[in-house]
């Protein structure tokens, strides 16, 4: 039996080593082949320029969303094909007066944007079907209350999509985090965003196409979304959800790399334990929902982004959380060997095993250092020695939040399970 | 310990060749490193970077 669980772990840590070498790999290739680009400003015309209708559901979001309607007031696309919707929903603050505000000004006088005051259901997903009914926009762009787009950000996400309009429905770029200096906590969250901007998505983009919707700085096909029906009302990761329905029609969701945003990330634990706990397990139903098309006819796209969320949700969660159960329970019976000698730790290894095992888990370690200084050497600014420090200790401190938060979650579905309720308390992140 | 006596020699294949990878991708850290580094500080904040 002992046997059996040796053979499991090192095949766990093989695969889980298979996947981020392939992953590293496909986000070098892109690096390379995209360091020389065109200079932003001298950037040539586009084909042509789509009517684009940019949401920005804003819920308690007074504090922030001037700077954000003006960020994206002032993109660089033509102002005639831009339409601006701005939805305070369910807000108690000052949010929709603040965008009045705005329209006061001269230089926004004649920009076709306007503020709509929510009470409705759904969340987010809510505010995106309501817009859905009302844009008048080829595409719709997506943009968080705190979201800050560069001023390129939708030139190149429609170049993106116009390279193969029939195939690319949506494309997405970076998001990047602008209190990454904050605190401890925002300087590991700086790292994990860097590592998924650079690595993560580029590496499944250059090697098989595949592009996951994040929640801001993105556009979307109108007819597509319509076709599907729109967001899947309450979900709890309705862009996770709206990727695998794209997905599952033969759509491709495209990486426009240079199309950047900033955006602000959770200064404290708490926020961070939330805004997580809501994604992992939004994320768990979705996976849950789409498991069947790992034994069916789907596309292979679809089979390998669920065999990836169920490795990493699922299979790896469970390996580490055992391990990390083992680990603790040894330390524990090593204690009380020390006064009660006949007790036995619950699991030695002993000689080569020990060995092997070690190699392994530093080849882990290792790539885990290696993929993230390969984002931060990409990104202007992040190359940092202090950068470097914190890359280290994340992996023992930061990186093993995944494992509570995946577990709470967890706990969160069966609990629902159980009692036949769904209790999602929606705790929004503060603003600063 | 059966399955262990096929586990190990197969381990060390496995792990040799990761090995080799994986300092392949290290050349690669510091290739990248090497280019954009000479790039951001030519460029100067002021321009476009990627």
């Amino acid at each position: 039996m002992i046997d059996f669980f040796y053979v499991a772990a090192i095949v766990t840590i093989w695969l889980s080593i298979i996947m981020t070498i392939v992953t590293l790999t496909g986000g070098v290739i892109f690096i390379f082949r995209h360091m020389q680009h065109t200079d932003a400003e001298h950037l040539p015309a586009l084909s042509r320029y789509p009517k684009v209708t940019i949401v920005v559901p804003a819920h308690n979001e007074a504090l922030v969303i001037q700077d954000t309607v003006q960020s994206i007031l002032r993109l660089h696309y033509p102002h005639d094909r831009v339409e601006l919707l701005v939805y305070a929903d369910n807000c108690e603050d000052a949010t929709a007066d603040q965008v009045r505000a705005l329209m006061a000004i001269t230089e926004f006088k004649d920009r076709n944007f306007r503020v709509i005051e929510r009470t409705g259901s759904g969340g987010k997903a809510g505010v995106l079907n309501d817009a859905l009914k009302i844009a008048t926009g080829e595409y719709i762009g997506v943009y968080d209350a705190d979201a800050a787009p560069e001023t390129n950000a939708l030139y190149f996400l429609i170049q993106k999509v116009l390279e193969n309009p029939e195939r690319y429905a949506a494309a997405f770029g970076r998001n990047k985090t602008r209190n990454y200096q904050q605190n401890f906590l925002t300087r590991c969250i700086n790292l994990e965003i860097v590592n998924t901007q650079r690595i993560q998505h580029t590496g499944l983009w250059q090697l098989f196409k595949i592009g996951r919707i994040p929640g801001t700085n993105f556009i979307i096909n109108k007819a597509v979304v319509q076709a599907l029906g729109g967001w899947n009302n309450g979900a709890l990761t309705e862009d996770t959800a709206i990727s695998f329905s794209l997905m599952r029609e033969g759509k491709l969701i495209a990486l426009a790399h240079r199309a950047e945003a900033f955006q602000q990330e959770p200064e404290t634990l708490f926020a961070y334990y939330n805004q997580r706990k809501r994604w992992a397990r939004g994320n768990y139903e979705v996976i849950m929902e789409n498991l069947k098309h790992l034994f069916d006819g789907s596309a292979w796209r679809i089979k390998l982004e669920v065999f990836y969320y169920v490795c990493t949700f699922f299979w790896f969660n469970a390996a580490i959380t055992i391990s990390n159960g083992i680990f603790v329970v040894n330390i524990f019976l090593g204690l009380l060997q020390l006064g009660i000698p006949q007790i036995h730790e619950l699991v030695t290894l002993g000689g080569p095993l020990s060995i092997l095992f070690l190699v392994n888990w530093l080849l882990m370690f290792y790539l885990y250092l290696l993929q993230i200084n390969i984002a931060l050497a990409s990104d202007y600014g992040q190359a940092t020695i202090t950068n470097f420090l914190y890359s280290i200790i994340s992996y023992f401190t930061y990186a093993q939040l995944f494992i509570v938060v995946s577990l709470a979650a967890v706990g969160a579905i069966i609990r629902d399970k159980i009692t036949g309720t769904r209790h999602t308390k929606w705790y929004k992140t503060q603003r600063f | 310990m059966g399955l262990v006596s096929w586990l190990l020699p197969l381990s060390l294949v496995v792990t040799i060749s990761f090995g080799i990878v994986v300092a392949i991708l290290a050349v690669c850290w510091w290739l990248i490193f090497r280019r954009t580094i000479r790039t951001f500080n030519t460029e100067g904040k002021s321009k476009p970077r990627d």
